[in-house]
């Protein structure tokens, strides 16, 4: 009879287009065996367990039809290549994309080849996706997870 | 953006293009804009004030954006002024950055 339920239960999780919840709903069943997590603490989890991979899904299609030629970490960059006009201090704030928040932009001003672009890819590699548009000015949308 | 206008859909394009968190535009004024991409511009400049973050990259000083706005001064100071509004700017000095793992092997240089 518990069977009969837990596939009926897994089924109706597909119906609601809940795949991930349903793919991973024995092995959050066993977890939860395991611990004594509150009502509250057991909900979360399962909803976790499908909003997770939704947004990981979600940004490898965005980066995906992003046409950006590569992607790179902040890490990676070289911040003592730079003549100047980029603290160690601006960078680090930059990085936490904490100016997304506040809704603030961000205008890299330089001569041609001098990491601008780079730059924007690197950040771009945050938790964040890109798309490209062929339009007269080339744009990039970055949309967060 | 010009295709999505003659097909008079840029109103809907906009709206799109208000959704993302980051919308970033690279080399602005690499190639200078006509009238109508001017105005496009600004209208995208516009649908994102304070609605979401810009990146922009130029290499164009801003005294000189007038130069590749179709040489309209009202439609570049408006879009100036709503993009610097909160913004951080970052005047990058450089060299290439792409020919940096080249020049420290000693495989090119700028001399």
């Amino acid at each position: 009879m518990e069977n009969v339920k837990l596939i009926t239960l897994k089924e109706r999780m597909e119906e609601l287009g809940l795949s991930f919840m349903a793919a991973g709903f024995d092995s959050f069943l066993e977890e939860q065996a395991r611990n004594e997590n509150t009502l509250l603490d057991r909900i979360y989890d399962l909803v976790e367990t499908e909003l997770i991979p939704r947004k990981e899904r979600a940004g490898k299609t965005r980066l995906k039809i992003s046409a950006i030629p590569q992607y790179k970490t902040l890490e990676a960059f070289d911040l003592s290549w730079l003549k100047g006009g980029l603290t160690q201090e601006k960078f680090n704030e930059l990085s936490t994309l904490s100016f997304v928040e506040r809704k603030e932009n961000v205008f890299f001003s330089v001569l041609l080849g001098s990491a601008k672009l780079i730059l924007c890819r690197h950040l771009g590699a945050r938790p964040v996706f890109l798309v490209t548009l062929p339009i007269t000015f080339p744009v990039m949308i970055l949309l967060n997870l | 953006m010009i295709k999505a206008k003659e097909q008079n859909r840029l109103s809907r394009k906009l709206k799109w293009f208000a959704k993302p968190n980051i919308l970033l535009v690279d080399e602005v004024g690499y190639e200078p804009l006509n009238a109508e991409e001017t105005h496009v511009l600004f209208q995208l400049i516009n649908v994102r004030y304070e609605t979401g973050s810009m990146i922009m990259t130029s290499n164009k000083t801003f005294g000189r954006w007038t130069e590749f706005m179709n040489n309209d001064e009202a439609v570049a100071t408006a879009s100036l002024d709503r993009l610097l509004h909160h913004c951080h700017i970052v005047s990058l000095q450089a060299d290439s950055y792409r020919m940096k793992d080249r020049m420290k092997v000693g495989a090119v240089g700028f001399e």
